[in-house]
This record gives C-alpha cells, structure tokens and sequence, in this order.
C-alpha cells in the first residue's frame, strides 16, 4: 500500500536540489527533445539547426529558474504554492520560445512552427516540468531523511540501554567499596550509623535501593535485550535488493495508469512536445494520445485479471513499450509530404525505451519507498508498543522485589542496631565487635543491600502542615495506625500533601483545609478538603504529575458546589 | 511610630536589620522565623508595615506570608527584602506579588535608608490598590525572558531536557534549542574544558545570592 501523504510539497529546498541535477535534465531534455523529431524531420540540416536552438532554450530556461530561485530566496520566501511554481515554469517557456526564435533569426533557419504555436507548447510543458521534478526529487529527499530519523531514534534508544548498564555496572561497584569502607569504622560510628540507619533511614538508602533494582535489571537484561531484538522495525532490511528492485518496477508498470496525477502528466506532455512543431503534426498527439490510452487501459485490465502475475506483467510492459515506439514511427510516415529517415527513426526508439525505462525506475522507486516507509513506521509503532508494555511489566517486578527486600534487610538492621546498643551500654567489648560482625555479613550478602524510608506516615503529614499553620487553618483527622506502610515514599506522601495544600492556598486562595487520612482495603486514602474558589478547568502542572506518579494515577479532584468546596482524594497503595 | 514586624529565618540579618530600622525611626515589634510565627505575631500586634524574606526553607514562601497579612489588614505596607536579583528566578507557581508592595533585591540596597523609604512608599501605595508590586533591581539582569527565568531555574534545580520538556509540556527539541538560545544570551560556551550546563546553573546561583 503507497502512503498518500507523500503528496508533493513544492519548495525551494527542492530547486535548490534539482539545480544540482541541471546537466543530466539539461541533456536528457535535449535528447528527448530533439532526438524524438528527429523521426519527423526529413532535413539533416534543419534537424541540427533545432539542436542547437533547443540547448540554448533549455540553457536561457534554467537560468532563468536559477535567477527566480535566488530572487525568491533573497525575499525569504521559502514556500511556494503549485500555481507560483507553475507561473515561474510557464515563464521559463515563453523564454524559451523568445530564445529559439531569437536563434532561429541568427541562423536565418525558418522554424516550423509559428512563434505562437511553439510558445503555447513550450509554455505547457515548462509549467509541468518544474513541480514534476520537486515531486521526484523531494520525495526521495524527504523519505531518506524520514528513514534517518527511524534510525538514528533506534540508535539512539540502543546507546541509552548501553550507556545505562555500563553506568550501573561503575556504580555498583563503587556502592561495594563503599560498603567495606564503612566496615572500617569505629563502635561509636557504628552505633550511629545503625541508629540511623534503622530510624530516619539516611541519604545512601535510596540509592542501595536502586543497586538492588538494577541488579535485578541487569540479571534480566539479556532476555529483555533478545525480546527487543526480535521486534525490531524491518528497516535494517530496507536496501533494495535486485528482487525487490525488479519487483517495484514491474508494480509500478501496472498501476501505473491508475494514478491521477502521473496520467495527467502524460497527457499534457503528449499534446504540448508536438504542438511545438508544424500544424499538421497535431495528427500525431491526438493519435498517440488514443493509442496510450488503449494500451495503459488493456495493460491495467489484462493485469488485474491476472491477479498481477510476472510473466504477463512484462509481457504487457513489452507491448506497452513497443506500441509507444512503434506508433508515432507509423503516424509519421501516415503525414503528407513527411520522409522521415531510417537512422532517426532508430535514434528515436532508443529514447523512448531509455525514457520508459528510467521514467519507470523512478516511479517505482518513489513507489517503493513510500511503501517502505509506511510499513516501517507501522513496524516502529509495534516496537514503541511492545517496549512499554515490557518497561510496565519490568517496573513491577522491581517494585515487588523492592518491597521484598526492604522486609527482610529493615528487620535486619534494626535487630542488629538493637544488639550494638546493648553491648555498648553493658561495655562487652567482644560483643560489640561480634554484633558488628553479623552487620558486616548482612550487608555482603547481595540480596540485602538495601532498606526503604521506615518514617511514620502521619508524622510526615503533620510536618509538612506544621510549615502552614496560622497562614491557614489545618486539621488532620486520622484514622489509620501508626505503623501502616505505604509502597510510595514516605517523602512521596509529604510532597503531596504539600503541593495539594500550596495549590489550595495559592490558586483556591482557601483559608481552611481538613486533611482525612483513612484505611481502605488495598490503600492508604488521603482526603484533602479545601474552602477555597475550586478551579475552572482541569488542573495540569506539576501537583498533577507528582499525584499521578505518586498514587500510580488513583487519585482525583472534585468540586462540591453544595458545600462551596474543593476535595482531593489521593490513594497510596499499601505495601 | 509605624510598627514594623520583620520575618527573616536568617538570625544575624534579622537583628541586623531590627537594630538598622529602629535607628531609623520604626517600633519593631519582632523578628519571626517561621509562617506560624509570624502569623501570630502579626495577630497579636497589629503592624502596619512588614519587611518579608521571600525563602524561608520548606512550607510557605514569604509571599505567602504577605498575602496572608494582607487578608488580615488590607493596608499592611509589605517590604520583600531577598538576595534573589529578580522575582521571576523564584518558582512563584502562579503566585502574585501583592499590589502595592516593594520587591527590593539586596544587591539593588546600598544603604537601610532605601529599605526605610521603601517601606514609608510601600504604606503609601497600597492605598491605592491598582498599583502592582514594585520591582528594584540591578537592570543590568533584565535581558532574560520570563520563560528564560523559568528555564534557568529548572535547569538549577538539576532537570534533565527530558524532564524540563515533560514539565513545561514542549519537545525535547524545543527544549534544547531554548537551552541553546539562554546559553547564548548568557555567553557561555560549551567547550572541552567546562560544561555549558553547570555554567548556566552556577551563573543562576549567583543570581539568587547563594554563590
């Protein structure tokens, strides 16, 4: 399936690119030019004549497109809409003509058309030139670019995943030479340390947390690293191949008469080349304009009945070529008082073929890669998918494992912290040292190398409201026990409450707030209930992201018009 | 006499200040360290002027504080006295300074006299409640954008581009090339010998007065 949106957008960026192909346009519009008369034209001299006036039209037509280009780009106009383009294109034409005519006078060759006639078709076919090629061109342009960008994402995403584990693995090991470090010291220190440690939690905890966390990462890592692997977007394989290539070609020969924009293309280049010559060539157009037709129609009917199999698809490309050759040859021996010559006529044939063939390849490859592109994307899409999902399912079992450890290694701690105090008050010195010795071992042992925050949910609270009392009136109801654990921080919980009563006094401009704390079966439910003004619309900011990541996104915020006031309801899931 | 109640948690400025503003002709009823302080000294007396520090550690900001008093007595005159050079450096949370009060940044105060006329103009002003906060300070700080305020101080406070992008709700893009233009503005380059980030965080430290 071709993605649509690869509809042209006409630019200067694309004039600028196909000025870096002017010398092939050049030539290739001179030979089509000139060589496709050829097979009309009886007379050497006159043929000649055309060449030369023909190179000097398209040499007068590109500078002046290069000028305009530099013009507009001078102007800061980098957008052009189609019909500007055309108008620059049309004006190139009418150039062209002058330039010819102008040639023609030099030479003292007569024309063969009227300078009217020619300019009409010469007009015609610049207007069309220019937008075909930013068509072509920009869109090879901008689907390389699209194809960078997939890949430097990916790239990117991998060096990240890299970085990160190297980053892990540096400072895991720096976490161990701490820890024996902090085997060194004294019984005081030691006292300290684990009353600390087994009361007010301290700075290093959170961080032991996370080694225990990332080990667990770094242990699953590789099965994580073979699932992404297997989902990874098929662009790797997008470099055409011979079979895909010949593929594309053939595919884009067959549909092909069903685009649109292509076909009109074709018509209107058909009519205009010849009308550029005398008034009794218009035969030729109209003829060849009936013929293409009939062949593209019964080269679609006959492939779509054959469900698009090889053998007829090159078949049809081979009548399709050769009518398109053979055709206009017959017509030009049909015209009165017309010789045309044996070798023109091969000349002719070999640029129309060559011209089938390149315009083919060209469609095909836009075709393709369009095709490519929209499959790519689809297959990105997957993989973003597939990776949250992993990445949701990996902060889970974290979380458990966190929790699991917190259980074992608080218990711990504490038990030893207990034992080194009393040892100290008794002075058994030997005991103390043997009390620090079960320490040691219990922070080598590499499951328990980490405890959470033991801090008490409702002192926090109060804390945290003591700073606005007076400012406002705070009340705290509590209904749940001191010891109940919630799996978010502690300091998680106190900057909710926080930011919810600084959003109240703030934005609500309240001057009461009732904080209830309640148990619920599965969570801690904190409901902050607010005098204030309320809010006109959903609130968005950082309260909301600290409530969303904090409450795992149970939380919410209403306004009870009865009461005049603004609730908030935030959910902590137990531990 | 107009009284005057100071909140300032640094123990040395507050007594400063109190000895400085008796001198120059004002009761000074107290110097409070905390919101909950103040709140009940400011109850119990019944200023008519306060000189307010902005940051006050956790909980509520001096501008809390003065709204609050405003709520109390709606003529209160209020004094901001900070080493914050400009008020956009501070996260106000959409936060108003109240009409008719003085921001002074301390680097803009060369003597007490100013603070002393300024809380005199600040007693004045809030009669007439049209007129916003007025701001004093160095001008020579005034070339950044209010979002470059924003972006500065989030870049301080040791976000990532991703973060800052998620907070501000723009992408990450946007966001580097923002960090691009305030590098720019401020005149610091990025080269192999220093970090164009760290730079950007002290040189607003210096702003703030804690470097």
């Amino acid at each position: 399936m071709v993605n649509t949106d690869l509809a042209p957008n006409i630019s200067l960026k694309y004039w600028r690119i196909r000025l870096q192909y002017f010398p092939q346009f050049a030539a290739l519009g001179v030979l089509v030019s000139v060589v496709s008369r050829s097979a009309t034209f009886p007379d050497f001299r006159i043929f000649l004549a055309e060449s030369v006036m023909q190179l000097a039209g398209m040499t007068a037509v590109y500078v002046f497109w290069i000028y305009s280009a530099q013009v507009l780009k001078h102007f800061d106009r980098d957008q052009l809409t189609r019909a500007q383009i055309m108008t620059i294109g049309a004006a190139g034409g009418l150039l062209m003509s002058a330039s010819q005519s102008f040639f023609s006078w030099i030479f003292q060759i007569p024309l063969q058309a009227s300078f009217s006639m020619r300019a009409i078709g010469t007009v015609v076919v610049a207007a069309f030139w220019l937008p075909l090629q930013s068509v072509v061109v920009g869109n090879f342009r901008r689907y390389s670019r699209l194809k960078q960008d997939i890949r430097d994402e990916f790239l990117q995403q991998e060096s990240v995943q890299l970085a990160r584990r190297r980053a892990l693995e540096e400072y895991r090991k720096k976490i161990e030479e701490n820890i024996q470090d902090k085997m060194k010291i004294t019984t005081a220190d030691a006292h300290k340390l684990f009353k600390t440690l087994s009361t007010k939690g301290s700075e290093r905890l959170p961080e032991y947390l996370r080694v225990i966390s990332d080990e667990y990462f770094r242990l699953t890592a590789h099965n994580l690293d073979s699932k992404i692997k297997t989902r990874q977007p098929r662009f790797a394989n997008l470099r055409m191949n011979f079979n895909t290539f010949k593929s594309a070609v053939l595919e884009s020969v067959a549909t092909r008469p069903l685009n649109p924009t292509w076909f009109s293309i074709v018509i209107v280049v058909t009519i205009a080349v010849p009308l550029t010559a005398k008034a009794e060539y218009l035969l030729i157009p109209v003829l060849a304009l009936f013929t293409g037709l009939s062949t593209f129609l019964v080269q679609s009917i006959l492939l779509r009945s054959f469900g698009y199999i090889k053998k007829q698809q090159i078949f049809a490309t081979i009548v399709a070529t050769a009518a398109n050759i053979a055709l206009p040859i017959a017509i030009a021996h049909m015209i009165p008082n017309n010789d045309p010559k044996l070798g023109n006529h091969i000349a002719y044939t070999f640029v129309v073929f060559t011209v089938t063939l390149m315009g083919h390849i060209a469609q095909a490859g836009i075709l393709k890669e369009a095709e490519l592109r929209a499959s790519s994307i689809k297959d990105l899409e997957e993989y973003k998918d597939a990776e949250k999902e992993q990445n949701a399912e990996f902060s889970k079992i974290t979380r458990d494992w966190a929790k699991y450890i917190h259980g074992n290694y608080t218990t711990k701690l504490e038990s030893a912290a207990l034992a080194i105090e009393a040892a100290i008050i008794s002075e058994d010195l030997e005991a103390t040292e043997q009390a620090i010795s079960e320490v040691e071992k219990t922070l080598r042992l590499d499951s328990t190398r980490s405890v959470s925050n033991p801090q008490i949910l409702i002192d926090e609270v109060q804390d945290r409201c003591a700073n606005w009392q007076g400012l406002i009136v705070l009340n705290i109801n509590n209904q749940v026990r001191s010891d109940i654990a919630v799996a978010a921080s502690i300091k998680d919980v106190g900057d909710c409450v926080e930011e919810a009563i600084l959003n109240a006094v703030r934005h609500g401009d309240c001057s009461a707030i009732d904080i209830q704390i309640l148990e619920k079966d599965t969570a801690v439910s904190m409901v902050i209930t607010n005098d204030g003004r309320g809010f006109s619309n959903k609130p968005r900011g950082f309260g909301s992201s600290i409530y969303e990541e904090v409450t795992r996104g149970d939380w919410k915020l209403w306004r009870d018009e009865k009461n005049k006031s603004t609730i908030l309801e935030l959910n902590f899931a137990k531990s | 006499m107009p009284k005057l109640l100071i909140v300032e948690n640094d123990s040395f400025a507050g007594t400063f200040m109190s000895k400085s503003l008796d001198a120059a002709g004002f009761s000074i009823i107290s110097v409070a360290d905390s919101a909950p302080v103040a709140m009940k000294t400011f109850r119990e007396t019944n200023p008519d002027c306060a000189l307010i520090d902005i940051e006050l550690g956790t909980g509520p900001n001096g501008i809390d504080i003065a709204r609050a008093f405003r709520k109390l007595k709606p003529s209160v005159g209020i004094v901001f006295l900070t080493s914050i050079v400009d008020p956009r450096l501070i996260d106000l949370k959409g936060l108003e300074l109240p009409d008719g009060s003085i921001y002074l940044s301390k680097s803009f105060v060369a003597d007490t006299s100013e603070i002393s006329e300024s809380l005199h103009e600040s007693m004045r002003l809030v009669k007439d409640k049209s007129l916003p906060c007025v701001i004093r300070y160095p001008k020579s700080q005034l070339q950044l954008t209010t979002g470059q305020f924003e972006l500065i101080r989030l870049i301080a406070d040791g976000l990532s581009n991703k973060e800052i992008a998620r907070k501000k709700f723009v992408t990450l893009k946007s966001t580097e090339n923002s960090i691009a233009r305030l590098a720019k503005k401020l005149d610091l380059k990025d080269t192999n010998t220093n970090s164009q980030r760290v730079l950007i965080a002290k040189r607003y430290f210096q702003m703030i007065g804690k470097v």
